[in-house]
């Protein structure tokens, strides 16, 4: 004797025209007369619509399959005519299996075409959920070969499938794509762009302030760390291999120098950047902050040691000898190229570190490994040519050796060694950040 | 309209993958053992706000109130559902968040301003009227976890409310401090609602919710169960509240 449905109520919600919400009818009418004021049903029909809402969210997010018709929609002649049609499209199969398909209750499972996507839950757990009613509404079900091609079915494919009750009728209605998803949040909606323009500096720049602050807020020593780690690996390589192994000619030392300079930028400014936003999260799980901001101002810390570098490096410019000229200008570009690689890397092991928390130990290997096949502390001519493949897909190896030819060689590197510098660069950066952009909606479940 | 959420459905993925690492998930991936639920946080809201309104959620604990405001608020998507909203959102999901402990209030604010989504010159206009609401002017140059928790909701409301937004959301903080800062803070969003900003706020005070509120959304278990008039909807949660405890005590 439940007279309140939650149901019916939401029904009222849901379809066609919004009414303005008239107070008495979608509140919870509990009997005034009865002693249980209708709580008990409350709870128990809310527990039960509970049950049916959740076996009719679909398991697989994709799926969301609200087609549930209430009477029968065929005739016992189509129902034979639908069978003839199935059993005829089975032999077009190469697997027999799905001879019991239709006695099924599971869904497939769907394997993520990227590396995060949803994942979908097991068989097991989705057959328990669905009880007997969702036959009716029972998906496709495809090849497990298929199944990994694709993300989303749709009956009107026109491949031989195993045709389900609904299979080639034409009037049945098409599945409705995935049902539209729209977030259309538009804070601040009169701002002009200078206006967003100042509040997102605004915000870099106190987030920069933040950083320095408490990074190098204890000693002196805390900054220059930073900067006297390269050198003091520039020494070890130095003494080990200029002057033990003696394998280096005359410009060895500057050789070395620009070699780790750029490979100590690099990997200091990729690791930073992998922790900014898993760092940040109590901010961002809770605030909707845009995230590549966080992203860029870890990154400013890295350029920032990276240029108190370059003042010793130009020390050691003048020392060694180096010619100065105006072709030395051009030292931005690789820095510049650098930067937006950096930036790039950054966004895809944010992201990762975000999911995977031991990204960050693989990252540290493969940094060293990097070390190893970069040329910074022997010459490139040492492998044989048919090796040189390494040093050429190498990005860090092309930036330390467009360096090595300004600075050393004072020759300007051609338009080949221009192009492939920057298309590493902008490849890093677009790849990043696509593929944060399709991750990003997932953070908050990890963090 | 201010707010307006269709059919809004969110949806959590639960299960074990969060503690495994990257090789355990290509295990689990390859083998085909992964176990993910989902977890049906809200299911099928639908509601819409004007300027001026001031909403109040109420439900049981797990009702998904927190859920809906972070999907306002734009830091979850839905999985179904559309959502439209417009105008500047200054949300208080929590009181901490955005503040670090060893930085002082100065500059906790500006750095709280920032994240807000302010400019600089705002924030410099509204600094004297921020300190001075929260009563910290005293306190400008303390780092901020020398601060009483009294406090730190003090300067976190300051800051959320005066710099005058359009969309105000409140998960509950209302119910931290003492008696003089609930009364301010309740002149405060009453000032706030009749300069026509729109508010969200959960609450499980049923009076605060009466005396403030003019719209309330009442959800259970993520489901919707009424949205109207504050004050019908709120006697019968009263009464709802009380038949579960009388049931509970028969048994």
């Amino acid at each position: 004797m439940s007279e309140f449905n939650v149901d019916d109520i939401l029904a009222e919600f849901r379809d066609g025209a919004r009414k303005k919400v008239p107070t008495s009818d979608n509140a919870p009418a509990p009997k005034t007369t009865s002693k249980n004021i209708g709580a008990t049903d409350i709870i128990k029909s809310i527990s039960e619509s509970q049950k049916k809402t959740v076996t009719s969210t679909a398991a697989n997010d994709d799926d969301y399959d609200e087609y549930k018709p209430t009477e029968p929609l065929f005739s016992i002649e189509q129902l034979r005519k639908i069978e003839a049609q199935r059993k005829e499209s089975f032999k077009n199969l190469s697997n027999n299996e799905k001879a019991e398909q239709p006695a099924k209750k599971e869904t497939q499972e769907k394997p993520a075409p990227a590396v995060i996507k949803e994942e979908k839950p097991a068989p097991a757990f989705v057959k328990e959920e669905k009880p007997a009613p969702t036959v009716v509404k029972e998906k496709q079900t495809e090849k497990p070969k298929e199944a990994v091609l694709k993300k989303e079915k749709t009956p009107q494919q026109t491949k031989p499938k195993p045709a389900t009750i609904f299979g080639d009728i034409e009037d049945v209605k098409k599945k409705p794509a995935r049902e539209e998803v729209q977030v259309n949040i538009n804070t601040n909606p009169f701002a002009s762009f200078a206006d967003t323009i100042k509040q997102n500096r605004f915000l870099f720049e106190e987030l920069v302030k933040r950083d320095f602050k408490k990074k190098y807020k204890r000693t002196v020593l805390g900054m220059m760390w930073s900067v006297i780690s390269p050198f003091l690996t520039f020494l070890v390589q130095l003494i080990i291999f200029g002057f033990l192994f003696r394998r280096g000619d005359s410009n060895f030392i500057i050789y070395l120098l620009t070699g780790n300079l750029m490979f100590h930028f690099f990997s200091d400014t990729t690791t930073t950047g992998m922790f900014s936003l898993y760092s940040n999260a109590g901010v961002l799980s809770k605030i909707n902050v845009s995230k590549s901001i966080f992203l860029l101002s870890s990154n400013v810390a890295g350029i920032f040691n990276f240029l108190l570098t370059l003042l010793v490096y130009f020390v050691f410019m003048i020392f060694t000898g180096v010619n100065f000229g105006p072709h030395l200008i051009l030292m931005i570009y690789p820095i510049v190229c650098m930067i937006l690689f950096n930036i790039g890397i950054s966004y895809i092991l944010s992201a990762l570190f975000v999911f995977f928390r031991d990204i960050q130990y693989l990252y540290s290997i493969a940094t060293n490994l990097l070390m190893y096949i970069s040329a910074i502390f022997y010459y490139a001519d040492a492998l044989p040519a048919n090796m040189q493949i390494v040093f050429a897909i190498n990005p860090v190896y092309r930036y330390i050796a467009y360096m090595r030819q300004l600075v050393i060689d004072s020759v300007i590197p051609d338009l080949t060694s221009h192009l492939i510098c920057l298309g590493f660069a902008v490849g890093a950066l677009s790849i990043g950040y696509i593929f944060h952009k399709k991750t990003e909606k997932n953070f908050v479940y990890y963090y | 309209m201010v707010i307006d959420v269709k059919n809004v459905t969110v949806v959590y993925k639960t299960g074990d993958f969060k503690q495994i690492g990257l090789k355990e998930y290509l295990v689990r991936k390859i083998k085909g053992t992964m176990k993910t639920t989902q977890f049906v946080a809200l299911d099928n809201i639908s509601f819409t706000l004007e300027d001026g309104d001031l909403l109040g959620i109420i439900g049981t604990n797990g009702a998904g109130k927190s859920t809906l405001l972070k999907v306002i608020s734009g830091i979850m998507q839905p999985v179904k559902g559309r959502i439209s909203v417009n105008g500047k959102i200054a949300a208080l999901l929590e009181l901490g968040s955005g503040f670090d402990p060893d930085l002082t209030i100065k500059e906790n604010i500006y750095l709280r301003g920032a994240i807000l989504g302010y400019t600089r010159a705002f924030i410099d206009e509204k600094y004297p009227d921020i300190l001075e609401y929260s009563e910290l002017e005293d306190f400008e140059d303390r780092p901020f976890k020398q601060l009483s928790s009294g406090m730190k909701s003090r300067l976190a409301f300051a800051i959320a409310c005066l710099v005058e937004p359009d969309i105000l959301i409140l998960d509950e903080v209302l119910s931290v401090g003492d008696g003089a800062f609930r009364v301010k803070s309740e002149k405060t969003m009453m000032e706030i609602m009749n300069k026509g900003c729109c508010t969200l706020f959960v609450s499980h005070s049923v009076p605060q919710i009466r005396r403030l509120c003019n719209k309330v959304l009442w959800l259970d278990k993520g489901k919707q169960i009424a949205f109207g008039d504050a004050n019908t909807i709120c006697d019968k949660y009263e009464r709802y509240l009380e038949t579960v405890a009388n049931m509970n005590k028969k048994k």
